[in-house]
């Protein structure tokens, strides 16, 4: 059953079905590569867009808890976020000419999933990356006992 | 497997159990890792993916073993206890040595606050 979604809902207070829900299996792969080292990137691309959008927060979160672990400075959104595209760029490279809050809030995501999708799955691949780099930083063994 | 309900004491005094675990799959995952990427040096390509599947295994049975203790296995070696309060949980991460965070239940690990700042932030939360 796939519920109506309006450009601009709360995504914290969506109702899911379960089958909308991100498993618990594809939370572990997600981290199983991350682990490996391995690109995030098909499993993101199996994703349907409401898993797409807790993935972010289920890898958001764990990019947290592991720098909260590996380092000593405090976590700096901008650390992250500066290796993104930026919105406005991508919103020219798709030719969109929608305000900028929508592409920043990823507004859009309900109605065009697949343009918001994408900037999705490649801000998640920055956030794989610096996670990567964490556990590089350290052997996990090392990393993780802080 | 429900979530059982701890006190603090409660939590801290499973915390010794839940650290033996968690420290057993993190030298686990090490190990199984370091396997993995020296194969992977070699081209050994099925080995490593059974490497990678022992990964897994030692993942979901890390999970399987925290939520048999009724405590909520999230994120990469971290844990929630449901707290006498019911919006609110008590937050764990490999490495701390006791209870010291806690954050409201639609919350996760990045909007954890201190113990005593929940306190003092209007929390209201039972401790014990």
């Amino acid at each position: 059953m796939r519920r109506s979604l309006i450009a601009g809902q709360d995504m914290s207070n969506i109702e899911m079905t379960d089958v909308d829900k991100l498993t618990f299996g594809q939370k572990l792969e997600m981290m199983v590569r991350l682990i490996n080292r391995q690109s995030i990137r098909s499993l993101l691309d199996t994703l349907s867009t409401t898993q797409l959008v807790q993935a972010h927060h289920f890898l958001w979160d764990m990019m947290v808890e592991i720098h909260f672990r590996s380092q000593e400075h405090i976590f700096r959104r901008e650390d992250v976020t500066q290796k993104m595209i930026p919105s406005a760029k991508y919103q020219k490279m798709q030719n969109c000419d929608l305000r900028i809050d929508y592409c920043k809030g990823v507004e859009c995501i309900w109605s065009n999933p697949e343009c918001a999708g994408n900037k999705v799955k490649n801000n998640m691949e920055v956030m794989a990356q610096y996670i990567i780099e964490l556990f590089d930083q350290a052997n996990t063994k090392k990393m993780v006992a802080g | 497997m429900r979530a059982k309900i701890f006190t603090l004491d409660e939590a801290n005094r499973l915390l010794p159990e839940i650290i033996e675990l968690t420290q057993h799959a993190v030298t686990a995952v090490e190990r199984a890792r370091a396997q993995a990427q020296f194969l992977s040096e070699l081209d050994e390509g099925s080995r490593r993916e059974s490497l990678e599947h022992e990964i897994d295994n030692i993942l979901r049975n890390w999970a399987r073993q925290i939520s048999e203790l009724g405590v909520l296995p999230k994120g990469f070696f971290t844990c929630d206890f449901q707290s006498p309060k019911s919006d609110t949980y008590f937050c764990w991460t490999f490495g701390e040595q006791e209870i010291a965070f806690v954050h409201r239940v639609d919350q996760t690990f990045k909007d954890r606050v201190p113990l005593e700042d929940a306190v003092l932030n209007g929390y209201n939360i039972s401790l014990n």
